[in-house]
């Protein structure tokens, strides 16, 4: 009987943004030479043929003769990229009897991409894959490529062995200890200079629209003539935004990861993601799709900013998307294979012009639009979306004398007036959703009809509410989110309950389509 | 009877309508001497004397087939569509004019009778500020309690107020529409023509179907401007299509009133204008002594004290209105609200305007705001607060 020419290592993949532990198992049987990869790979998983021939051919070993079959399990769940590379190479190179793992070494979870001079290249996502393996506590050593070392030590409990070559690799598989090499330190990345509230002078009024959509992630649409300055007020949120705690930060790291095309992270993202994409988007984009499934641009905005531009030119379906995710801080999809939920708490901020000239909120009598069009063009969002957007700002472009002052701009505590605010407002609302108990801590999100005796709003201003309920029909939600908001206003002016003030103030930011036409 | 003799007519209209002149029209019905005559000519062999366009007509009959046009013209029938032409008696004499040139006029609602009242056109913008509300109603008004009928175009704001509040008043409307008399443009409006269809009349010279398509309305203004003995503009803007009303009217010798504003409003800069280059007289009272001297009799059903009755009535339905003549700041307003008064009443401004005059802060400016648009006293309109009544 001939003996068993077999091999099984573990290694991960990625589903979405969560790692995946797949065993590569290989066998070579007798029969003509021949080399195939089963268990639902996509194009990436099944060119690694060619790449694991080359890199174990120019790394001086042999690639076995007859017929090498490799086996990913579990073979039911669709696999794809090239984080499999190594693992396949090193159970090749087993199975052929070349290399073997001693007994008694603690099992190794194997990940990098090979390149046809046996060169271990770095991949995506090997936070996720990580942090996947410490959740399961299963495998506490990891074998990877080189370049991918300081995304795995961000994981303080994981043993992560670095190395450049399937050389390399091999030798610590077969269990001698290498002194860990580092990657060459990462080029200091010139500190970028965000665009500053003060660069731009002028729309108060937009600015502190700003201020409250930040301070509670409420949703705010920015209403106003071509050029009057919406998308660069809206640049500035990065630096107006508090930098990521370590919590949010390694949630922040993971999509990044995984969802990075080949980008190398070396240090835990504490910036919050700021997103624009243009308006051509389609949905599977923009929350997440596609087979297997992948996250969207939603997802990629978590904790941070998603800024759509042009919000009238979005496709009206594309749009409709986002109603859930606005609400539940959440995208869940479901497909006829596959399930996922991702998270996607992020700040909507929508940019517009008010009808399709764009001038209609000019002092002159530029716009020509009648209001039939005008409600052509805002319809273009639906009536549910606008019910979610809770600020609205109306801008318009600044005069000639305000012109001639925004070339000279003297930079002022403006920015960081506000972004301590915000930072002051983000720490109020971080403490009252731990005495509340709540998973959360953004006042947008928060559950007005469980938490109403908590939000402290005083009685003359529920009245004022009341009113102004009465005088315009507006729905629940709006209702509830003008609490929301005027909560968030208490907080950034440091009150300890809402007063009517506050409700008085936020009434003007109130989006109201008829005011429009 | 109704039914089959309005069958008729709109038949042969189908055939009439047929890419010809005005004048060809008119010289075909009269040869004929009613529709229903010359549906039934159609029909007969050409005769030797009769125009040429006859055989014309003959051949369109044929493509289209009577059965088609016979079952169209039930449709348009079912719906209360009528139409009356340039040879049948009760067709008004001022749409036949040269200026004018109608032939056929399509209608809908009580009867044509009301063509014959004495009518005055009220037009004004599609986009009403609060001022060209209050005054476009408050002279639909007046001239309903004179007992004048008013024709508009059904258009949004300016003249859907008119139509409404002559309604309301308890006064006659004319609606003119650019498009076939069954549609509904624009869709805003469709309860509002649904309750003129019930009380007073929509007419239009288009065939029932017609698109509103953008060339027809400026056609429609003639119509509006020659059925009224007095156009009235009550708002426009610089280029508006009220003007164009207003110049027909000038053209036809039908004299134009415009209702000034303030000088810093665009939307009385059109009204500003037609009075400046002579084509508009300035109403400066809305009690309107200018329209008394066009009155030259009073009705016999309207003497003065019914009148002041009926006003009252409908003064009274709109209680919560202050006499536009007689605006006075509310007493109640303290110093800062005295100055935001001060600097509306010259024209529209924006929160961040209105906080720089004032001296507040953005968020003390906005808390105001609020409690002065919930009284009443304010709106906030494309980014701009206005107040709801002009002194």
């Amino acid at each position: 009987m001939r003996t068993q020419k077999y091999s099984s290592v573990t290694s991960c993949g990625i589903n979405g943004i969560n790692g995946v532990l797949v065993e590569v198992e290989v066998t070579v049987l007798p029969g003509l030479p021949s080399f195939e990869i089963t268990g639902l790979g996509d194009s990436a998983v099944r060119e690694a043929r060619n790449r694991v021939r080359a890199a174990i051919i120019n790394s001086g070993y042999k690639f076995p003769e007859g017929r090498v079959i490799a086996s990913y399990a579990p073979a039911w769940i669709q696999k794809s990229g090239t984080g499999f590379d190594l693992a396949l190479a090193l159970a090749i190179l087993e199975a052929s009897g070349q290399i073997v793992r001693p007994r008694g070494e603690e099992p190794l979870l194997i990940i990098g991409e090979l390149g046809l001079n046996g060169e271990l290249l770095g991949i995506p996502g090997v936070l996720n894959r990580i942090l996947t393996i410490y959740k399961q506590r299963k495998l506490f050593y990891v074998l990877g490529p080189l370049d991918n070392l300081r995304e795995a030590e961000l994981v303080k409990k994981i043993r992560y062995f670095g190395v450049e070559d399937l050389k390399s690799a091999v030798t610590i598989y077969s269990g001698v200890k290498m002194t860990q090499k580092r990657p060459a330190a990462a080029k200091k990345k010139k500190s970028q200079l965000l665009p500053r509230l003060d660069h731009f002078f002028g729309q108060k009024m937009a600015k502190r629209a700003l201020t409250i959509a930040a301070a509670g992630y409420h949703t705010l649409l920015m209403l106003g003539s071509p050029g009057c300055g919406k998308t660069s007020l809206a640049s500035c949120l990065p630096g107006l935004l508090p930098d990521l705690n370590e919590d949010e930060s390694l949630s922040v790291t993971m999509i990044q990861s995984a969802m990075s095309k080949g980008g190398i992270i070396d240090s835990l993202v504490r910036s919050r993601p700021f997103l624009a994409p243009h308006h051509s988007i389609t949905g599977a984009a923009l929350i997440g799709g596609g087979s297997p499934l992948r996250p969207g641009i939603c997802t990629a905005a978590h904790l941070g900013v998603l800024f759509l531009d042009e919000l009238t030119e979005f496709p009206g379906a594309v749009l409709d998307l986002l109603r859930e995710p606005l609400e539940s801080g959440q995208i869940k999809i479901a497909r006829a294979k596959e399930f996922a939920i991702w998270p996607a708490r992020f700040l909507l901020i929508g940019a517009a012009n008010p009808c399709r000239c764009g001038y209609s909120l000019e002092p002159d009598d530029r716009c020509r639009c009648t209001p039939n069009q005008i409600r052509k063009h805002l319809h273009r969002i639906s009536g549910p979306l606008w019910d979610r957007l809770n600020l609205c700002v109306k801008m318009q472009s600044l005069s000639g004398d305000d012109l001639l002052k925004s070339l000279t701009v003297t930079v002022g505590t403006e920015h960081e007036t506000a972004a301590s605010q915000i930072m002051v407002c983000h720490d109020i609302q971080k403490q009252r959703s731990r005495e509340l108990g709540l998973s959360f801590h953004y006042n947008s999100s928060l559950p007005v009809v469980d938490y109403y005796q908590d939000m402290k709003i005083e009685k003359q201003a529920i009245k004022l509410l009341g009113d102004f309920a009465e005088k315009k029909a507006i729905s629940a939600r709006s209702y509830h989110n003008l609490l929301r908001c005027s909560r968030t206003l208490a907080d950034l002016e440091q009150s300890l309950s809402v007063k009517t003030e506050h409700v008085a103030e936020i009434m003007q930011y109130r989006l109201d389509l008829n005011t429009l036409l | 009877m109704n039914l089959r003799l309005a069958t008729a007519e709109l038949l042969v209209l189908s055939a009439l309508e047929y890419r010809l002149s005005h004048r060809i029209r008119c010289k075909l019905l009269k040869y004929s001497g009613s529709m229903t005559r010359l549906w039934n000519l159609l029909h007969q062999r050409s005769k030797s004397d009769e125009p040429a366009e006859f055989d014309l007509l003959r051949l369109c009959l044929k493509n289209k087939g009577s059965d088609n046009l016979l079952s169209q013209a039930d449709t348009w029938a079912s719906q209360g569509i009528k139409v009356v032409s340039v040879v049948d008696a009760c067709f008004p004499r001022k749409l036949a004019d040269r200026k004018v040139q109608i032939s056929l006029l399509f209608y809908r609602g009580v009867d044509l009778s009301l063509l014959r009242e004495r009518c005055v056109a009220v037009v004004g913008s599609r986009s009403l500020n609060p001022y060209g509300r209050e005054v476009t109603a408050e002279i639909t008004r007046q001239l309903c309690c004179k007992g004048y009928c008013i024709v508009s175009g059904a258009a949004e704001g300016a003249d859907s107020t008119a139509h409404k509040e002559a309604m309301t008043t308890g006064g006659k409307t004319i609606a003119v529409l650019g498009c076939g008399v069954d549609r509904v443009y624009p869709a805003s409006n469709k309860s509002l023509l649904a309750n003129i269809a019930q009380s007073g009349l929509i007419i239009s010279e288009y065939r029932p179907g017609t698109s509103p398509a953008a060339k027809n309305f400026p056609a429609r203004n003639r119509i509006i401007a020659a059925l009224a003995e007095a156009v009235i503009i009550t708002t426009a803007k610089t280029k508006s299509g009220s003007l164009i009303t207003a110049k027909l009217a000038h053209n036809m010798k039908v004299p134009v009133y415009a209702i000034p504003g303030s000088v810093f409003a665009n939307e009385q800069r059109g009204c500003h204008s037609l009075i400046k280059e002579g084509y508009a007289k300035i109403i400066t009272d809305l009690k309107m002594p200018e329209l008394n001297t066009l009155v030259l009799e009073t009705r016999a059903t309207n003497n003065d004290a019914n009148e002041a009755a009926t006003y009252q009535r409908a003064r009274i339905s709109k209680s919560s209105l202050v006499d536009p003549g007689q605006v006075q700041l509310p007493v109640a307003l303290n110093q800062t609200e005295r100055k935001i008064f001060e600097l509306l009443i010259v024209g529209p401004a924006t929160m961040v305007r209105i906080a720089d005059y004032c001296g507040l802060s953005l968020a003390d400016t906005a808390r105001i705001l609020t409690s002065l648009e919930l009284a009443g006293f304010m709106s906030n309109r494309r980014g701009h607060y206005e107040l709801n009544r002009f002194s």
